[in-house]
Formats: C-alpha cells, structure tokens, sequence
C-alpha cells in the first residue's frame, strides 16, 4: 500500500503554538471533509432515485452549489496552516540561501498581506451576512415552489471561514517573526 | 492611468508578486482590488466586487464536483490500485524508454472519456502516476510535465466543458463540437506517445528512467496481469458504462467514480480509517487551494474586463483588416498569451464575443474554429506564470513535496510545445476537425 | 456638456437576443436621444456574458454600484426578482411572447407604487424594455400527445419548470441548455422543457426529434434596469431617453424573435424534427390535475411585501381583454 504520510497535514508555517486556533482550524477542516462526503452520498442517491425509482431529487443542483462554496471556505484556513496553498517558492529560497532573517521576514510580509486582504473582504461581507439574516425572503437560492434554501448559514460559514483563515495568515506571520518557521 | 495602461501594469505587477513568493491567488485578488480601485476610483467598489467574486465565482454544479474527482484520484492512489496499474504498464511498455510516459498518456486519453474538466484529470494522475514514474527512476520534472500535458487531453476528448461554452457562445451544436474533438484529441495523444519516445532517445536526461534496468526484471503472467489491472478496469468500465449508458451524467461521475473507487478499495481491504481520512484532509486541501485560485483568476479578469483591455486588444487586433487566415492566427496569439495569465473559461468569454462575429463575416468555419479555440486555450494551462494544470499538480502533490513550481513548468513546457504543433496542425488541415462529421 | 462613464453588463452573451440588442439598439438610441439636446454624453463600457457579472447577480451589481446598466430577470433571480416570474407562475397562459410582455409591465405598472418600491428593496430602477422567451414545448425522443405517452418520460428542464410536469407520470430531471443536448443523446433523459429559437442552434432535433406542442405558453423574463444611485443622479432628459431606448430595445427584440421561431422552425423540420401536436382534451386533464402552480410563488411574493394578489388580478384581466382566459383560476383556489 502507498503511503499518504506526505498529505499529513499541520506541519505547516502557524503549527504549534498558537492556542486554541490550531483545534479550531481542525475542525472545520474536518466538517468541510465530512460535506464532501455528503455531496456524493447526495449525487449518488440522486442518480439511484432516477434511475431506479423515477424520483429524481428536487434541488441537487441548489444544494451542490451552495455545497462547494462552503467547503472551501471551512478548509481554507487548515489548507493555508498546512501549507498547500499555491504559490512560487523560487525567490524565498533564493533569498533564504543569502540570508534566513530576510526570508522569514518576506514570509511574515506576506502573510500580513494575506490577512490584511481577507480582513478587508470580511468587513465588507459581514452587512451582507447581516441583510441575508434579516430578509431571507430575498436572499435564497433556487425557486418558491420547486427548491428553496436561504444563503444566511452559507454566508455564516464563509465568514467564519475568512475570520479563520485572517487569525490563520496572522499566526502564520507571529510565526515567522519569532523564528519557527524557515 | 487611462483603464487599458492599469489592465497592462497589473501584468507586470503579478508578474513581480507571484514570483516573489505571494500565494497565488492573494496576489489575484490583490492586484484585482488595486486595480478596480484605480479604474473607478472607489475603493468601496473595488472591495465589494472582491465580496462578488467570493461568493459567485465557483457557486455551480461543475464546480461542486471537482473535489469528488480529487477524492476518486486519491483513492485509486492510495489503495494501490494505480500502482498496479503502472506496474503491469511498465511490463507492458518496458522496451520503450520513457515507456511510463507513454502509458501515462495512453490513460488520460481514456480517463478524458469520463471527465470534462483538465482539473480532474491532473488532480487524478498526479497522484496515480507520478508517485510510479518516480519510483520508476523518471526526473521529478518530466513526471510532473507528463500528467500535466496529458491533462489537457480531458478537454479535447469529449465530454468537455470548453466545448460546451463555446457551442454556447457561438451558437454551434454541442454534439457537433464533441465529434470534431475526437481525431485532434488523439493525434495530441499521439504526437505526445512520438514526443516521449523521441526525448527518451534524443534527451534521456530530461525524462530519466533508465535506472530500473528492465531486462532482469521477473516477467508477469498473464494471470498476473489481469489481477492487478481488474480494479482500475472495473472503475473506468463502471464510469464509462454509466455515461454512455445513460444512467449519470459527466459531471455526476465524479460522485459515482468516487464512490466506485472507495467501494473497490474498501473490497480490496486496502483502505483503512486512518488513510480514508488521510485522503479526505488532502481532498479538501487540494479543493480549496483550487476553488480559492479560480475565485482570484474570476476577480482578475473583471478587472480586465472594467479595464477595456479585451476590447482594445479586439478592436485593434482583431479588426485591423486581416484576411481570414490573419484573424484566426490574430485570435489565436491572443488566446495564448492571455492564457499566460488567465483560466481557461475566461479567455473565452472575454475573447470569442470579439472574434467570432468577425469570423463569421468571413465564413470561417465555426465548428473548427473551435478545435482551434480550445487548443489555443488550453496551451495556457501549462504556461506560466498562471497555469491551472501545473498548480493542480503542485497543491495535490502536498506541501511538503520536493517538487517546485517551476520543476512543473519546466516538465510542461515540452508538452505545451507539441500542442502547439497540434495546433498548427488543425489550422493547416482543417479536415482533422471536420472529417468525422 | 457632461459626460457619463457607463458600465452595462450582463449574465448571459451577446448571441443571446436580449442581449444582443442592448448593444445593437438600446444604447444606440440612447445616444442618439442624447444627442438631440447635446446636454449629456455616455462612455459606455459594455461587459457581456458574465465576464463581469455572473448570471443571476445582476440585481446585486447594481445595488452595489459595480455596474449601472443591466437586466431585471425573475427566473434567474427569484430572490431579488422573483416578483418578474408571474408567468412562471401561471403555465398555459397565452403563446403570444409580445401579449405576454405587455400584460405583465402592465401589471407591474398598475401597482400603484410597485415600481418604486422593488426599486428601494433590489436598488435596481426598472425602465421598461420588458421581454419574453417564446412558447416553451417539449421536445422528446418519442411523441407525446396523451398523457399516458408522458408517463415515465425523463423531461429535462430548470428548476421552475419542473413543477409544470406534476399532473402527469413524467419524471422532471434538473439541467439546463448547457447539458440538455448531452443528456438526451446518453440516455440521462428523454427530452426537454425548451423553446424553438434556443432549440434551433443547439440542434436538439437531432436527438429528440419530437417537438410536442403543449404550449405552456410564452414566458415573460424581466427588462431592462439602472442602478438606483445612478437613475436617481439622472436629468429628466436622461431619464427619458433611457425610456426611449428601452421601447426601441423591446420593439427590435420582438422583430427579430419573430422572424428567429420561424427560421428555427424551418431549420427543425429540415433537420427531421417533427412537430406533434398534443391532444387537447387530455391537456385539461393535466392542468386540471396539476398542482397549483402559482401558490408557492404568490407566498413567496407576500413574505417581501410585494402586492402580489393585485398584480395579479391585473395580469389576468388585462389578457381577459386581449381575449385570453385561463381554462383554470389559479390565483383564486
Ligand atoms: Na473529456
Ligand atoms: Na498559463
């Protein structure tokens, strides 16, 4: 059997150290691991009941959608602890050769820019968080009578999600600042 | 700052934060947010369209399944189905140097039959084949460059999205589309299959390979043989049989190829809890990763849009009076280059409304337009600095891989070159599109 | 003279014609109504096709400013807009695409105050400009003219229309243009809830010939809307020739959907499609069956506070008096 012990994850740039955040970005890590799951059962059960029963299931294509939007966000702040978010290496290593203070300090720039970005977004979505809650009569998705499903607990779980990844990118600089991580 | 000179800084100022060492897609997102700021004058607008972007940009059906087709790569790697896969491959292939190669080609182009998204096909061989092909004494790059390339066939063969979004755009028949794919799909393959050979032979240090000595290797029975391969025929015969069946569609595949996947496995006893997690964490680091780049490439190519970059490059470009055959090669330079920057789908959104009005004023033929229009696109899969197929591979490879982004271009970079020869290819010969209709 | 900086985007491209003639027509005559008092110039940035906005978040872009021109659409937005989809609500109505266009801007505009209101809660000012997709039919891989053809039948269709089928045994699977063609030639399923002019370039025919007249009727969609802040900021001369142009719009969409259902039509019957005409009383049956159609949707209309019953009553009597009755009081069950 092949090993996966090189997607083991948390061996990342904020690992350790940071108090309550690490378990906290475990966890809905792991609902957003249990949602993908949920999405096939979902798929599938949805083909079986055509297919078998001639009783497809009203709204898949709702719920799927609203489903992946979720999910990224509940796993954005453990993808980003990890260290699988995509960037170029080259000039950090570079620059890491000549010099480790340097580099850390690119590292913590960059990850304040992270945070700083995503603080932004979520200043900016939280009024939109609070007007799906208030008047979920206009923010839902799918249509009266077929599929309805309100986009309040979606919006509450990309809040959260960005609200992690934010501490996540801010850990992550702390990190570089004092040294742990190359 | 005039839009169209802000749409051209923003390149250059990508260029410099990407290679820096900015994740990829906060440099997007970044860059996106100055530059409407900039058009506009609004900050407020800028931070709102970021808010748009976040929310609409992946929120689609097609979009939901692509962990699902990440989950069924991991599994059929993690549960040494692929393994056994490449193991009777490499019997199979093993008096050709770069033989893996061949037969990691030779698996896409089948896999391209069940999936419509590159993105599947390079999350799944990433992790079935490049873990073999390095086993197997293959350089880290071509490893990566192969599945990269090979990648690219998932859109060429139907079914494929891209073609769906053109016939949309354009008002061709979708089935049309399909069939015109076909022949281009395979002789990509194969100038991919000649182009592996030719570099084992020509520049064996550029593929590697050669240092599992194939000659004292014990032979496989038959018996042998078939017992490994059944797995992964019985997935590919399930996923197959139930598209062309009828009974799901391709999008939906990705949750019944997941599920057969898991099942087999799990049959096999060769998936544990502990692995099943495993692959579930790392399904969901590869998703994200993605999902975040395609709603930072969505942000940046509103920008472009708000910019008037796409309609100055049409009206100058485009409309500068060529005859047919100066149009086509017009449009086709500025596919490739903007897929040095964008995603796929964007290009075409942003490209073809221009062009093909155009092109129909010239009587071009619009069902090999397309051929041409996905290669063109498709190329930008594979070049830097934004290449969907090559971070793909880098973030499902897992972050503590040993294999660099620009390992994965470099590895890339032949193949993106073959298609281009594809692509001329078509452009010459028209009859390779449009010969099965 | 002042000048204008723009921005019209919408969800759908250019080959779309409610699209095609925002840039073909409604902004030229914009233009060419400004001109006339010299006052005020546009620099129109035009952004189709979802490269800025994504189908269905119109309403929102304009609520945010992020774009200034774009379209007011029920049935890719039922949250913002769902108070557009009255025709959705109401299957069977008239086949007649520019009737139905009429009585539902007539309906919208006898509200006293409607208007206004929906534009203070999407941000979005409805100019008129108002279209609507031709008759939605089915097209199958058998023919269908009783309902006992229907039973078991795969038909699919968007969400909305999905629930036109209940009253019969065929079986509603979700897709869109996008998959139906795919999902018929694999077997997925047996045909669609579609119209002829989207049809036709798809060549639908060629893998569910049958082109089942039902007649679910013509469906209006929405029209064309400006960002609140901006209509708002506009002079009277502005205002009205938006108006202007949006009545251009609508006249030069319905000229050409016209000759399109006839050149469609051809092309399916050239191609071997073949048009079955679904019997008449059997269709009673169904409608009579069905489950009301319009409840749901008028709940829905009521929770925003939107005078629904009213626009309603409107909608209903206006076709009354163009000589059109529903065989079934739906609003009134
Ligand atoms: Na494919
Ligand atoms: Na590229």
């Amino acid at each position: 059997m092949t090993d996966v012990n090189d997607a083991t994850p948390a061996r990342g740039q904020g690992g350790g150290g940071d108090g309550p955040l690490g378990p906290v970005v475990a966890g809905l890590n792991a609902l957003g691991s249990v949602w993908i799951i949920a999405i096939m059962l979902l798929i599938c059960a949805d083909i079986t009941m055509r297919t078998l029963f001639n009783a497809p299931i009203a709204g898949v294509a709702e719920m799927v959608a609203f489903s992946i939007v979720g999910i990224v966000f509940l796993q954005l702040a453990h993808t980003l602890r990890s260290g699988a978010l995509t960037r170029s290496d080259l000039l950090l290593t570079l620059v890491a050769r000549r010099s480790e203070r340097a580099a850390r300090f690119m590292r913590a720039l960059f990850n304040l820019t992270g945070a700083a970005l995503l603080a932004l977004t979520f200043w900016y979505f939280v009024p939109v968080l609070a007007k799906a809650w208030t008047n979920p009569e206009r923010n839902f998705m799918g249509n009266p009578g077929f599929f309805v499903i309100p986009t309040w607990p979606l919006y509450a779980l990309m809040a959260i999600g960005m609200a992690a990844t934010v501490l996540q990118y801010l850990a992550s600089a702390w990190a570089n600042l004092k040294g742990r991580r190359p | 700052m005039t839009g169209l000179e802000i749409g051209f800084a923003s390149i250059v100022v990508m260029l410099i934060l990407i290679y820096s060492g900015l994740h990829v897609a906060i440099t997007l997102m970044l860059v996106s947010f100055v530059g409407v700021w900039m058009i506009r004058d609004n900050p407020d607008m800028a931070a709102k369209l970021m808010v748009a972007a976040f929310k609409d940009s992946i929120s689609d059906y097609l979009f939901g399944v692509v962990p699902l087709f990440v989950l069924m790569g991991l599994v059929v790697s993690v549960a040494g189905i692929g393994r056994d896969t490449f193991d009777v491959a490499q019997q199979a292939f093993r008096k050709i140097l770069g033989g893996l190669g061949v037969a990691t080609v030779a698996a896409n182009a089948i896999f391209a039959a069940i999936t419509g998204i590159s993105i599947a096909s390079a999350a799944v061989f990433t992790k079935v084949a490049v873990p073999e092909m390095r086993r197997h004494g293959y350089t880290p790059h071509f490893s990566v460059g192969v599945v990269a390339g090979s990648a690219v066939l998932g859109m060429l063969i139907p079914p494929s999205l891209l073609f769906i979004l053109y016939g949309v755009l354009t008002e061709q028949s979708v089935g049309d589309l399909f069939i015109a794919g076909v022949i281009p799909g395979l002789v990509l393959a194969m100038t991919y299959g000649l182009g592996i050979v030719a570099m084992g032979r020509w520049a064996p240090g550029f593929i590697g390979g050669t240092t599992v000595s194939t000659d004292d290797m014990p032979t496989m029975s038959f018996g042998e043989m078939a017992a490994k391969l059944a797995p992964i025929v019985i997935l590919v015969a399930l996923v197959l049989g139930g598209i062309y069946g009828g009974i799901f569609t391709p999008t939906e595949a990705g949750a019944a190829g997941a599920a057969g996947a898991l099942i087999i496995a799990i049959v096999k006893r060769r998936l544990g809890w502990r692995d099943f997690w495993q692959v579930l964490v790392q399904t969901g680091h590869t998703t994200a990763s993605i999902c975040f780049l395609i709603m930072g490439a969505s942000l940046y190519s509103r920008m472009l849009a708000l910019s008037g970059m796409p309609g100055w490059l049409g009206d100058t470009v485009l409309g500068a009076g060529f005859g047919v055959n100066g149009v086509v090669i017009a449009m086709i330079l500025i596919m490739v280059l903007l897929g040095t920057i964008l995603d796929s789908a964007s290009i075409m959104l942003l490209v073809l409304p221009i062009a093909v009005p155009i092109l129909i004023g010239l009587q071009v033929d619009l069902i090999w337009l397309g051929v041409i229009a996905i290669l063109a696109v498709e190329i930008g899969l594979l070049t830097p600095p934004f290449g969907l197929a090559v971070y793909v591979i880098k973030s499902t490879l897992g972050p503590d891989t040993d294999i660099t982004l620009g390992q994965i271009f470099k590895g890339a970079a032949p193949f993106a070159l073959m298609m281009a020869l594809v692509l001329a290819l078509v452009f010459i010969f028209p009859s390779l599109a449009t010969a099965l209709l | 003279q002042e000048t204008l900086n723009l921005t019209v985007a919408t969800g759908h491209p250019a080959v779309f014609l409610w699209v095609k003639h925002i840039g073909e027509t409604f902004i030229p005559t914009v233009n060419a109504e400004l001109a006339k008092t010299g006052e005020v110039e546009i620099e129109w940035n035009e952004a189709y096709g979802g490269t800025l906005v994504k189908l269905g978040a119109e309403a929102q872009s304009l609520q945010d400013g992020l774009i200034d021109v774009g379209q007011a659409m029920g049935v890719f937005d039922p949250a913002k807009m769902g108070i557009l989809n009255m025709t959705y609500a109401m299957p069977f109505g008239p086949t007649d695409a520019k009737l139905v266009t009429e009585a539902a801007e007539h309906a919208l505009m006898s509200s006293e105050g409607f208007l206004d209101q929906l534009a203070d809660a999407t941000g979005a000012v409805y100019i008129g400009g108002g279209i609507a997709i031709d008759g939605y039919n089915i097209a199958t891989t058998t023919p269908l003219k009783t309902r006992a053809d229907m039973a078991g039948v795969k038909i699919s269709g968007a969400g909305p229309n999905l629930s036109w089928l209940d009253g019969t045994d065929a079986v509603g699977v979700q897709g869109s243009y996008v998959s139906f063609y795919n999902d018929i030639k694999t077997g997925v399923s047996d045909g669609l809830i579609g119209w002829i002019t989207a049809n036709a370039p798809a060549k639908i025919w060629e893998v569910a010939p049958y082109y089942n007249k039902v007649d679910f009727g013509a469906m209006y969609v929405g029209g064309l809307a400006v960002s609140k802040d901006r209509w708002d900021g506009f002079s009277d001369t502005t205002k009205e020739a938006f108006r202007v142009a949006a009545q251009a719009y609508q006249d030069a969409y319905f000229e050409e959907q016209n000759a399109r259902i006839e050149g469609s039509t051809q092309a399916m019957l050239d191609g071997g499609g073949e048009i079955v005409e679904f019997d008449e009383a059997e269709k009673q049956a169904w409608i009579e069956n069905m489950a009301n159609p319009s409840s749901a949707w008028m709940e829905a209309a009521r929770a925003r506070g939107e005078p629904v019953d009213e626009i309603m009553a409107a909608y209903v009597a206006y076709l009354s008096d163009a000589g059109f009755t529903f065989t079934r009081n739906y609003i009134e069950e």
